[in-house]
C-alpha cells in the first residue's frame, strides 16, 4: 500500500485497511522530515536550529527521555524521567477516557478537548530549581496547545472533505444511513408492525421518512392511555362524563387528523371501541 | 417442470448452492421463474444483487421453514419459533439490510415479516434521536423544519 501523506493513513483505517506496509516514516526520517502531532517538521529549516524544544514533547519519541535527563539537574535525572513517563501514561488515560466519552459527539470540539491532557505537561518541571524552564515549557505548551486545537480541527475537516472525495462504493464500512436506502414498500411493512403512536413519531428522523408513515396499511387506532385516564377519573368522581366527552372529542379529532394525512389504503383498522360502556367496565 | 429435483442457485459473486426444490420454491420469485421456464429448472438460477453469505442465511432459512411445512411432527411450531428468533438475532445491522432487501426481491414473505418486525422493535419505543443513533439516519432538517413538522403532526394523543 502507498501511503503519501500521514492523513492518508487516517483515511485508509476509515475505509478498513489494517495493515500497511508502510515506509513513509522511516524514509521521510532519513531526509530529515518528522512526523510529529501537529504534521510535518523539516527538521532541515533554519527555524529548527534555533528550537530548544524536543521535537515531540507529547512523548511518543523516544528522544524526549534523552532530552530531558540532559536538561535537569544530575541528581534528579531519574525522578525527572520518572515523573515524565508518569504524565504520559495518566495523558494516555486520559485521552483515553476523552476519546471514549465524546466519541459519539459530532460536534467539532470534540476535537479540541482532547488537547487538554497537553496541559499535564507544564505541571512536570514544578519544584525545579530551574524556573527559566519552567517558563520555558509553559510557554512551550501553551503554542502546543494552540498548534494542536488549530491542527486538529483542520485535520478533521480534511479528514471529512479527503471522505468526500472517494468513490461511494468503497466507504461501505463507515457507518452509513442504510436503512433510509431501503426501498419504500419494505420501510412501510417495517411501520406497520408498530402502533400508529411510535409509527408517526418517525417523521421527525429525517426527509425521507417524513410521510411514510403515512402509507401504513395497518391503522391502529388503540388508545390505551386515554381510556385509563377516563377510567381512573370516573373512579374519583363517579358520573363525571365531562372527561369522557372531552377525550372522545380529542380521539375523534385524532382519528379524523390522521385519516386527513394517511396515503395509503388501509386494509386493517382497529377502531379503538372508544365507547362509555368500555370506559365504565374499565373502572369497575 | 422437473419435479422434486434440485435447483442450484448462484449468487452475485459467483458461489453456487444446491438446493431442494421444495427449500428454493419458498422465494415466489423462483416459484414463478421454475414455473414458466423449464430451463430454469434445469440450469442455474442466477440471484441477482444477492451475495454468497446472504444466500447461505436464506437458503438455512428457507431450508427450516420448507421441513417444518412438511412434517409438522419434527419441527413443531415452538421449534420454529425459536430458530426464528435466533436467525435474527444474530444478524448484525448490515446483514439485516441486506437480508431485507433480499427477501423483498425473492419474495419471501415470512422472513421479510421476520425481519421488518426485528426492526420495528428496535424502534420501538425509542426517542427519534435515539432512532437516529441507532441506524445512522442522519438529521436533514433544519431547526425550523422540525418544529413544523412536531408541530403537523397528531400523535399526541
Amino acid at each position: 500500500m502507498v501511503v503519501d501523506y500521514p492523513l492518508d493513513i487516517v483515511v485508509f483505517s476509515a475505509l478498513g485497511a489494517d495493515m500497511y506496509d508502510c515506509v513513509y516514516f522511516t524514509r521521510t526520517a532519513r531526509f530529515g522530515t518528522a512526523l510529529v502531532p501537529e504534521g510535518v517538521l523539516k527538521l532541515k529549516h533554519l527555524a529548527m536550529a534555533i528550537g530548544i524544544r524536543p521535537i515531540d514533547p507529547t512523548g511518543q519519541c523516544m528522544a524526549t527521555p534523552v532530552y530531558v535527563s540532559e536538561m535537569a539537574p544530575p541528581k534528579l535525572r531519574g525522578a525527572f524521567n520518572i515523573v515524565f513517563q508518569f504524565f504520559i501514561g495518566t495523558g494516555v488515560v486520559a485521552a483515553g477516557c476523552l476519546n471514549y466519552g465524546t466519541a459519539r459527539l459530532d460536534w467539532g470540539w470534540r476535537h479540541d478537548i482532547r488537547c487538554i491532557p497537553h496541559f499535564g505537561h507544564t505541571l512536570q518541571p514544578c519544584g525545579t530549581r530551574f524556573p527559566r524552564l519552567l517558563l520555558i515549557i509553559m510557554v512551550d505548551d501553551f503554542c502546543l496547545f494552540r498548534v494542536e486545537y488549530k491542527c486538529l480541527n483542520v485535520r478533521g475537516h480534511q479528514l471529512e472533505d479527503r471522505i468526500a472525495q472517494l468513490p461511494k462504493d468503497r466507504i461501505a464500512q463507515l457507518p452509513e444511513d442504510r436503512i433510509s436506502q431501503l426501498h419504500d414498500d419494505i420501510l412501510v411493512v417495517i411501520l406497520s408492525f408498530l402502533k400508529l403512536k411510535q409509527a408517526a413519531p418517525t417523521s421527525v428522523l429525517s426527509k425521507r421518512w417524513t410521510t411514510l408513515w403515512m402509507y401504513n396499511p395497518r391503522l391502529d387506532f388503540a388508545a390505551p392511555k386515554a381510556l385509563k385516564n377516563i377510567a381512573q377519573n370516573l373512579r374519583s368522581i363517579p358520573q363525571n362524563f365531562e372527561v369522557v366527552e372531552v377525550e372522545r372529542h380529542n380521539y375523534v379529532d385524532w382519528i379524523n387528523c390522521i385519516m386527513q394525512l394517511h396515503k395509503g389504503s388501509p386494509l386493517w383498522m382497529n377502531s379503538g371501541l372508544f365507547s362509555v360502556q368500555q370506559s365504565l367496565s374499565l373502572s369497575e | 417442470m422437473a419435479s422434486k429435483g434440485n435447483l442450484t442457485l448462484k449468487s452475485c459473486n459467483g458461489k453456487e448452492f444446491i438446493v431442494e426444490e421444495k427449500v428454493a420454491v419458498m422465494s415466489t420469485t423462483i416459484k414463478n421463474m421454475v414455473d414458466v421456464d423449464d430451463s430454469f429448472a434445469q440450469g442455474v438460477i442466477p440471484i441477482i444483487g444477492v451475495d454468497g453469505k446472504i444466500l447461505a442465511k436464506l437458503i438455512e432459512y428457507c431450508k427450516e421453514h420448507a421441513e417444518a411445512d412438511e412434517d409438522e411432527e419434527v419441527k413443531s411450531e415452538e421449534y420454529l419459533k425459536k430458530f426464528d428468533e435466533k436467525f435474527v438475532d444474530e444478524l448484525n445491522l448490515n446483514d439485516l439490510y441486506d437480508l431485507l432487501k433480499a427477501s423483498n426481491y425473492l419474495e419471501i414473505t415470512k422472513l421479510l415479516n421476520l425481519l421488518c418486525q426485528k426492526v420495528a422493535s428496535m424502534i420501538k419505543g425509542k426517542k427519534p434521536e435515539e432512532i437516529r443513533r441507532i441506524f445512522n439516519i442522519k438529521n436533514d432538517f433544519t431547526p425550523e423544519e422540525e418544529e413544523e413538522i412536531n408541530r403537523q403532526n397528531p400523535w399526541a394523543f
